[in-house]
C-alpha cells in the first residue's frame, strides 16, 4: 500500500530526447518508483500499464525513462489512478496542456511528412500552432529552447515513434522507407489526402480503385499503358479512365485523377503533354516493368502487366556446363585439381539457346526478346556476368574439385547473386557416365571394392581393415588424399601397413613412404612394421645421426619407409621437401590441428602423390582442426582459412547454422573414414580382447641415469660372491624398472616436477586418458609401484581435474569394496591398482582398457590383473595396452618373453633366472640399444 | 461510638458480639452512626438544591483529593463506589428514582470536572485516567434522562427540571477546561432527552447565541447551539452554523447523524453526513498524529454507526467520497461497494494502490472483475505478474506463468491477441537470461519449446 496520497510528478527532458519522471510525497520525500508507476500508468496501455517500464536513476533520482511517444500517449487523457492527487512540475503541466493536441495531430494524420534517406521527418500541422496563444509559444519549460522550439522537437519524435509503435497496424509505413522509392520520389507522390489514406485514417469512398496496364504489342511495335478503374467489388472488372465511365461511378472521377496526377509528379517520363503516355517504346515498356511497376505497387497501386510477366521475373538464365565423354583434357586424370572437358548450354524457361545464339542475342543488346513465342526478358547487366562467366571458365577449365562440390553438397536455395567467388557456383554441370560412377563410389565407402590383403603381409586382416586398406587405394588411384579417422584400437597402424605394401607391390620401388608421427609412438611404427611387414625396408630418420640432403637421398635409396616425428619434418623441412614422396602419412594428424603453426605449414607444404593421415580423435566439432587435416590431405578442397572461416567456421560456429553443417559434412564424407567399436560391423569383427604394446622411448634424463647405474652394477659384480651378486642384481632390476617408469620414482624426489616431460610413458598415459576420457570409456592402471601409483594419481587429477582412486595393499577392505562398486556404477572413468592388491579377486568389468604401467615378467600374473576388466559380464572389447620402454631390459625380457612361450612357467615365474644368467648374457641384456 | 470499631480487638470478635454492642448504641433516640448518616434517603420534596448540596457533600467528604494528585487512577474505583453509595440513598418513591440517578450523576460529573481543574498534574493524564468513568457517569445520566423523558414530567418534578435546565449550560462553560466529549455528550443527551419542550429549546438556542456573541472561539457552546439547531430541525442554520463554527470533534456529527438515521431523519442524516464528509480529511490528519490506531480506531467506530446500505444506496457519492478519505481503513468496505456497484475500473485503481499481491486480490474479487471486466483488470495482472518474477525463485516463477496464462484469457477475451503477443515478446525477450522463468514458461507452453 501506498502510503501516501499526494503525489508530486517531476518531468525532465532529457539530453537523449526522452522525458525523465520520479515523484515525491508532500514531504519532499523521494518516491521508489514500485510505489507510483503503477498509479500514474494506470490507464497507459502502451507500458503494460508500466509494468514494462525499468527504472533507472538520472541526475541522482530514481524514476522511470518514457519515450516521446509513451509521453504523449501518457498525457494525451490525462487518466491516473484516482486515489491520488496528482500534481506536476511546470514540465508536468506543459505536458498535460500539449500532449492531447499532439496526440490528436499525429492520430488523426492531418498533415504531410518529408522523407529522407533515414527516414520522415515531421513538421507540426497548423493546427497545433492554434491551439494556444503566442506567448505560450514564446514562453519556455525547458532551458535551451522556446516551448514553440520544443514543440516541433516533440512533434517530430512523436509521429516517427508513433509509426514505429505501430509498426503491426501501419506496417505500411516502414516498407516506404528503405524501400524501393527514394525519398524524394515519396514526397513527390505523397500529398496530405494520399498520406491520411495511406496511413488508415481516411478512406476513400470511391466504388473503385485506380491502376494502371501495361499491354504488350501484338508483334512488332509500341506498348499500351493506361489509367484504369477497377470495380472494388469486382475486381476482375476493369474500366479504361478514358473510355466509358458508369454513371454512379462519374462523382468520384476526380479522385482517379488527382492519383494520376501523382503517379506523373512521381515519374514524370509517364507525362506526355499533361496526360498519361499512352505508348511505350520497348525500352521504356522495359523500365516501366522493372522499376516503374515495383515502385507503384509499393505504393499500393494496381498495377496491370501481361500474365508472362511474373514468370519472366523470377526466372533466370541458367548455364549448364555438360562434361563431354572423352573425359579429361590435359595429360592426367587423377587429384582434385585436373581439368574436365565440358560444352555450354544455356536454357531459360524451357527455351534452349546455344553458345553462338546467346552471343548473337547478347549482342542485340535487347531486353525483352520473343523466342518460339515466349517472351524473354534479358538483362544486359546479367548477361555481360554470364559472358564474363563463361570465358573465364574456358580459361581456367573446369576442375574436378568444383565438379565434387556441386555434386556432393546438397542443393543451395537459387541465388540471384552472380558475384559468388566460387566460379562454378551458379552452373549446372552435367556429368558423364564414368564420372558419375566414381561420385557414387566416393559416396558409398562400401561400394569401392574390396581388394585381398597383400600376401607379405603378416597378419591377418578384419574384414573391417581389409576394406579400410582398400578404401586407402581407391582414393589413391583417384588422386585424393585420405582421412582415415577410426577409433584407437581398431588397427589405424595395419590399415596403412598393409596399404603400403600393396602399393610398392603395384607400382614398384620409386621413392618412399614417409611417416610422419609423434615421438612416442615412432617406437611403436618401428616395432610394428618389423613385425606385419618384415618386407618392408624402414629407415628410422631421428637422434643425432640422421642424414640430410644429398646424404639423405642417398641413404633413401631402396628404403620403403621413412619414418620420422613432426617436430623433425619442420627442422629437416629442407631435406624433407626435397623429395616427392609416394606417400606422406600423418599419424595422430590431430598433431597439425593449429594451421597458424610453423610445424603445422611446413608438414602441409611436404609433397607427396599421396596423402593420408590418420587420427583417432573425432574432429568434427573443431573445425580449425578438421581444415588443417583437410588442408594437408586433399589441399585447396576447403578453400583457404579465410575463406573457410567465413564459408562454414562463423555460420556453424556463431549462428549453429545445421544445413552449414550437413553442406560441410556431405563434402568432407568421400574423404574421411571413421569407423567405432560400436560400429555394427566393427563389433562384429572384433576380438574380445586386443593387446597392444605401447612402446615408449627413454628420455634423455632416463637414458643416462640408466647407463650410470648399469655401469655401474657391471663393475661392481665382479667382485661380489655368488650370494652377493644375486641380491646385487635383483636389487639392480627392480631399480632399472622404476626408473624405465619415470626418473623422479628412481631418484626417490619427493615433490616431482616437470612429470610428464620427463617419461614417455607417463606422457603416453596422459594421451590415451584423453582419449579415454573423449570416448567416455573406463579404464585400469596397474603399477607395481606405490610411488610411481601415486604420481600417476597427482598428475591425471590435477590435469583432467578427476578423481584417481589408487587401491594399494593399505586400503582397507571395506573402502575397497566401496571403491570397487563406485567404479562399476560409473561413477569414476580411471581406476588406479597396485598389481598386488588389485590384480585378484575384483570384478571390474566396467573398464573397458587396461593399461599396464610397468611389466610383471612373469604372463599368468599380468593375464590376472587384465582379467579383471576380461572377464564374464564384460560386453564390450578389452583394450589391454602394456607400456614398454625401448631398447631398455624391458623391451628385451618382452622378446624373450614372446620367445619362450614354450618354456616351463616356473621358470619365468620368477626373476631368479636372471640372477643365473653369466656377465657376458648379463650385460646383453642390460645395455641400452 | 466507633472507637472500637477501629480497634484491633474488634476485629477478632464475632460478628454477633459486634452487631450486640452497637445497637446498645443506637438504642439510644437520636443517636446514629456516622456512616448510617449516609444512609439516610434523600426525601422527593428536599428540593433540587438540597439534593446537590448533599451530593456534593458526600463526595467533598468521601473523595481523598489526593487520590488526584498521587494516583489519579485511582480516582475511578473511589468515585465509583462514592457513586453507588450515593445511589443507595435514593428516595422511595419509585417514580423518583431516575431523577436523583440523573442528579447524582450530573452533580458527581460536575463535581469531578471543578476539581479536576484545579489539579497541577498534565491535562492529558487526567483525560486518560478520568475518561472512561465520566462516560459512563454520562450514560447513567442519559438513561435516567430517557427514561424521565418518555413519561410526561410529573408536576412535582418542575423545580428539579428547572434547575437542571438552568445549570446544564454550565456543562458548556469555557472555565470548564476537561473532558469536553463527556460534557457536550451529557449536555446533548439532557436537551434531546429530556427537555423537550419547544419554548425551552427555544429560549436555550437565544441564550447560547448571546453567549456566542459574547465569547468568540468557544468550542463548546457552538456544540451546544449546533445541538440545539439539529433540535430544532433548523438545517439551513445548522449548515451555516457548523461552516463559521471552530472545529468541533468530529465525533458529534457523527453521533447527531447516527441519531438522525436511528430516528429516520434522511434529511438531516444526508446533512450531518455531507458536514461529517467537510471535515473529515483534516479530522483524520489530525488524527493520526495521535497514531495510525486512532485512525482505525475511529472508521471502524464510523462505519459502524452509519447505516451504509442506506448511505450506499441514497448518496453514493457521498459515500464512496467518506470511503476513499478513510482509505486505507475503509479499504474492504470501498472494495466491496466498488464490487457490489459494478464499478470496476475504480476498483482495479483501488487495488493497485492497496498493492496487494494476486493471489489476495484473487480472494478479494478480482476473478469476478476480471469476467465483468478484462480491460479494467490488465493492469493488475501485469504488475502482479511483474511482482512474481522479481521474487526471482522458482515458486514465483511458477505462479507468475499461472496468471500470464490468465492474462492471456483475458487479451483473447478483448481480442487483442496481438497485444499479447507483443507484451509476452518483450517479457521474455526481457528475463531471457532467467533460464527458470522461460523454463516455466515452456512448462507451461506459453512458448513452444
Amino acid at each position: 500500500m501506498l502510503s501516501t496520497r499526494n503525489i508530486t510528478v517531476h518531468l525532465v527532458f532529457t539530453e537523449n530526447e526522452q522525458f525523465f519522471l520520479s515523484a515525491t510525497a508532500d514531504n519532499g520525500r523521494l518516491l521508489a518508483p514500485a510505489d507510483w508507476v503503477k498509479q500514474l500508468f494506470v490507464k497507459h496501455e502502451e507500458s503494460f500499464f508500466g509494468s514494462q517500464l525499468s527504472s533507472l536513476s538520472y541526475s541522482g533520482k530514481e524514476g522511470v525513462l518514457l519515450s516521446v511517444w509513451q509521453w504523449v500517449t501518457l498525457f494525451k487523457e490525462a487518466q491516473f489512478s484516482r486515489f491520488i492527487r496528482w500534481q506536476w512540475n511546470e514540465l508536468g503541466d506543459f505536458s498535460l496542456a500539449i500532449a492531447p493536441v499532439l496526440y490528436e495531430a499525429v492520430t488523426d494524420g492531418r498533415f504531410l511528412p518529408e522523407f529522407q534517406e533515414d527516414g520522415l521527418t515531421f513538421p507540426v500541422p497548423p493546427a497545433v500552432w492554434e491551439e494556444f496563444p503566442s506567448d505560450f509559444w514564446s514562453d519556455s519549460v525547458t532551458e535551451l529552447m522556446t516551448n514553440r522550439e520544443f514543440t516541433a522537437v516533440l512533434f517530430s519524435l512523436c509521429a516517427q515513434q508513433a509509426f514505429q509503435q505501430a509498426k503491426q497496424l501501419k506496417a505500411e509505413v516502414a516498407p516506404l522507407i528503405g524501400g524501393k522509392l527514394t525519398s524524394s520520389e515519396l514526397n513527390r507522390y505523397f500529398d496530405p489526402a494520399r498520406w491520411r489514406q495511406w496511413i488508415g485514417a481516411e478512406t476513400s469512398e470511391a466504388p473503385f480503385s485506380v491502376g494502371l496496364r501495361l499491354t504488350e504489342p501484338e508483334e512488332e511495335g509500341d506498348w499500351k499503358l493506361e489509367t484504369v478503374l477497377i470495380n472494388r467489388k469486382n475486381n476482375e472488372k476493369i474500366y479504361p479512365l478514358q473510355g466509358r465511365i458508369l454513371k454512379s461511378w462519374l462523382p468520384y472521377i476526380e479522385e482517379a485523377k488527382e492519383e494520376q496526377a501523382r503517379w506523373l509528379r512521381l515519374f514524370p517520363w509517364l507525362e506526355e503533354g499533361g496526360e498519361l503516355r499512352s505508348a511505350l517504346s520497348e525500352e521504356l515498356a522495359f523500365t516501366f516493368l522493372t522499376e516503374a511497376s515495383e515502385k507503384l505497387i509499393q505504393l499500393g497501386v494496381p498495377i496491370l502487366l501481361p500474365s508472362w510477366w511474373e514468370t519472366i521475373r523470377k526466372s533466370s538464365l541458367s548455364l549448364t556446363a555438360k562434361v563431354s565423354s572423352t573425359r579429361t583434357r590435359g595429360t592426367s586424370f587423377v587429384g582434385l585439381q585436373a581439368l574436365v572437358d565440358f560444352d555450354w548450354r544455356l536454357s531459360m524457361n524451357g527455351a534452349e539457346l546455344s553458345e553462338e545464339e546467346f552471343a548473337k542475342l547478347a549482342d542485340s543488346n535487347r531486353r525483352l526478346v520473343k523466342i518460339n513465342g515466349e517472351w524473354i526478358h534479358l538483362d544486359p547487366e546479367m548477361v555481360r556476368k554470364i559472358q564474363g562467366l563463361m570465358k573465364e571458365a574456358k580459361q581456367k577449365g573446369l576442375r574436378l574439385q568444383d565438379l565434387l562440390e556441386q555434386e556432393l553438397t546438397p542443393e543451395e536455395e537459387a541465388e540471384e547473386d552472380w558475384t559468388d567467388p566460387r566460379l562454378f557456383a551458379h552452373i549446372q554441370i552435367e556429368l558423364n557416365r564414368s564420372l558419375k560412377q566414381m561420385i557414387q563410389q566416393l559416396q558409398d565407402a562400401s561400394s569401392v571394392p574390396i581388394l585381398s590383403p597383400p600376401a607379405d603381409l603378416k597378419a591377418d586382416l578384419r574384414p573391417y581393415q581389409q576394406a579400410g586398406m582398400s578404401w586407402l587405394l581407391f582414393l589413391r588411384s583417384c588422386g585424393f588424399g585420405a582421412v582415415l579417422a577410426d577409433d584407437m584400437g581398431l588397427g589405424k597402424t595395419i590399415q596403412l601397413i598393409s596399404y603400403l605394401l600393396h602399393v610398392k607391390k603395384q607400382e614398384g620401388p620409386g621413392t618412399p613412404a614417409l611417416i610422419i608421427c609423434p615421438t612416442s609412438v615412432l617406437g611403436n611404427w618401428q616395432k610394428e612394421l618389423e613385425r606385419f611387414s618384415p618386407s618392408l625396408t624402414v629407415l628410422p630418420h631421428y637422434g643425432s645421426s640422421r642424414k640430410q640432403g644429398e646424404a639423405f637421398e642417398q641413404a633413401i635409396q631402396g628404403v620403403d619407409v621413412v619414418l620420422t616425428t613432426y617436430g623433425l619434418s619442420h627442422i629437416d623441412f629442407d631435406t624433407m621437401s626435397s623429395i616427392e614422396w609416394s606417400t606422406i602419412a600423418l599419424d595422430e594428424a590431430q598433431n597439425i590441428k593449429n594451421p597458424q603453426t610453423k610445424q603445422s605449414r611446413a608438414i602441409r607444404k611436404l609433397q607427396g602423390r599421396h596423402h593420408i593421415a590418420l587420427t583417432g580423435t573425432p574432429m568434427e566439432n573443431r573445425l580449425a582442426e578438421l581444415w588443417a587435416i583437410f588442408d594437408f590431405a586433399n589441399h585447396g578442397y576447403l578453400y583457404n582459412l579465410p575463406q573457410f572461416q567465413k564459408q562454414y567456421i562463423v555460420p556453424i560456429e556463431k549462428d549453429n547454422d545445421t544445413s552449414k553443417v550437413e553442406q560441410l559434412q556431405a563434402k568432407i564424407r568421400p574423404f574421411l573414414l571413421r569407423r567405432t567399436k560400436r560400429d555394427p560391423e566393427v563389433e562384429l569383427n572384433l576380438p574380445d580382447k586386443l593387446e597392444q604394446k605401447e612402446y615408449c622411448p627413454l628420455t634423455a634424463e632416463q637414458a643416462s641415469l640408466y647407463q650410470q647405474l648399469v655401469d655401474e652394477t657391471m663393475d661392481n659384480i665382479g667382485k661380489l660372491s655368488a650370494f652377493e651378486r644375486r641380491g646385487l642384481i635383483l636389487q639392480m632390476l627392480n631399480r632399472l624398472k622404476q626408473l624405465c617408469n619415470h626418473p623422479a620414482l628412481y631418484l626417490k624426489e619427493q615433490e616431482p616436477e616437470n612429470i610428464t616431460s620427463r617419461s614417455e610413458k607417463m606422457n603416453k598415459l596422459v594421451e590415451l586418458t584423453d582419449s579415454i576420457l573423449e570416448g567416455q570409456e573406463a579404464g585400469l592402471i596397474f603399477t607395481q609401484y606405490i610411488g610411481m601409483g601415486e604420481m600417476i594419481q597427482q598428475e591425471l587429477e590435477s590435469r583432467f581435474g578427476l578423481t584417481v582412486p589408487f587401491l594399494n595393499g593399505s586400503t582397507p577392505k571395506h573402502q575397497r569394496d566401496q571403491l570397487v562398486q563406485d567404479f562399476q556404477q560409473g561413477k569414476f572413468p580411471l581406476f588406479l591398482l597396485s598389481l598386488k592388491a588389485g590384480g585378484t579377486g575384483l570384478n571390474l568389468t566396467a573398464a573397458n582398457h587396461v593399461i599396464h604401467f610397468d611389466r610383471w615378467w612373469n604372463p599368468a600374473v599380468e593375464n590376472q590383473a587384465t582379467d579383471r576388466a576380461y572377464r564374464i559380464g564384460q560386453n564390450r572389447f578389452v583394450h589391454v595396452h602394456k607400456f614398454i620402454t625401448t631398447g631398455t631390459l624391458e623391451e628385451k625380457i618382452d622378446s624373450m618373453l614372446e620367445k619362450k612361450q614354450a618354456l616351463n612357467d616356473e621358470i619365468i615365474s620368477s626373476e631368479q633366472w636372471i640372477t643365473e644368467m653369466n656377465d657376458r648374457e648379463l650385460k646383453e641384456l642390460l645395455q641400452l640399444h | 461510638m466507633t472507637v472500637h470499631d477501629h480497634s484491633p480487638k474488634s476485629r477478632v470478635q464475632p460478628a454477633s458480639a459486634k452487631t450486640s454492642s452497637s445497637a446498645e448504641l443506637t438504642n439510644i433516640p437520636g443517636v446514629m452512626r456516622a456512616s448510617d448518616l449516609f444512609k439516610i434517603k434523600l426525601a422527593a420534596n428536599d428540593g433540587p438544591e438540597r439534593w446537590i448540596e448533599k451530593i456534593n457533600g458526600t463526595v467533598a467528604e468521601r473523595l481523598d483529593a489526593h487520590i488526584h494528585f498521587t494516583n489519579p487512577y485511582k480516582m475511578e474505583q473511589e468515585s465509583k463506589q462514592i457513586y453507588e453509595d450515593l445511589l443507595k440513598l435514593r428516595p422511595i418513591e419509585r417514580e423518583w428514582q431516575p431523577l436523583y440517578q440523573l442528579y447524582v450523576s450530573y452533580g458527581l460529573l460536575n463535581y469531578l470536572t471543578d476539581i479536576a481543574k484545579e489539579q497541577t498534574i498534565s491535562q492529558e493524564l487526567l483525560e486518560r485516567a478520568y475518561a472512561s468513568f465520566l462516560f459512563y457517569l454520562v450514560e447513567e445520566a442519559g438513561e435516567a434522562a430517557e427514561e424521565i423523558g418518555i413519561h410526561a414530567l410529573p408536576f412535582q418534578f418542575d423545580p428539579y427540571i428547572h434547575f437542571l435546565r438552568e445549570d446544564a449550560v454550565s456543562l458548556l462553560s469555557s472555565d470548564k477546561l476537561l473532558f469536553f466529549n463527556q460534557r457536550i455528550d451529557l449536555y446533548r443527551q439532557l436537551w434531546t432527552s429530556l427537555f423537550k419542550r419547544e419554548a425551552w429549546r427555544k429560549e436555550e438556542r437565544r441564550r447560547l447565541q448571546s453567549l456566542l456573541i459574547e465569547k468568540k472561539n468557544a468550542t463548546a457552546l457552538s456544540a451546544g447551539y449546533l445541538h440545539q439547531l439539529y433540535l430544532a430541525n433548523d438545517l439551513e442554520g445548522f449548515r451555516t452554523a457548523a461552516k463559521r463554527m471552530p472545529a468541533i470533534g468530529i465525533e458529534l456529527y457523527v453521533a447527531w447523524m447516527s441519531d438522525s438515521i436511528r430516528l429516520k431523519q434522511p434529511d438531516k442524516a444526508r446533512l450531518l453526513v455531507k458536514t461529517i464528509d467537510q471535515h473529515l480529511e483534516s479530522y483524520l490528519h489530525q488524527l493520526a498524529n495521535e497514531g495510525t490506531m486512532q485512525v482505525r480506531r475511529f472508521v471502524h467506530y464510523f462505519l459502524t454507526h452509519i447505516d451504509t446500505e442506506w448511505l450506499a444506496d441514497q448518496e453514493p457519492s457521498l459515500y464512496q467520497s467518506l470511503l476513499e478519505k478513510m482509505l486505507p481503513y475503509s479499504y474492504t468496505d470501498l472494495s466491496l461497494y466498488l464490487l457490489q456497484s459494478h464499478r470496476y475500473e475504480e476498483w482495479a485503481e483501488l487495488a493497485l494502490w492497496m498493492d496487494s499481491d494476486l493471489a489476495e486480490l484473487e480472494r478479494e474479487g478480482l476473478k469476478e472483475a476480471a469476467k465483468a471486466a478484462p480491460a479494467e483488470v490488465l493492469p493488475i495482472y501485469h504488475h502482479g505478474i511483474v511482482r512474481l518474477i522479481n521474487e526471482r525463485n522458482r515458486p514465483g516463477y511458477k505462479k507468475a506463468v499461472r496468471y500470464l496464462k490468465k492474462l492471456r484469457t483475458l487479451y483473447k477475451k478483448l481480442k487483442q491477441l496481438d497485444r499479447w503477443e507483443l507484451y509476452l515478446h518483450q517479457l521474455l525477450e526481457e528475463h531471457k537470461r532467467l533460464r527458470a522463468f522461460q523454463e516455466e514458461c515452456r512448462k507451461g507452453q506459453l512458448i513452444h519449446a
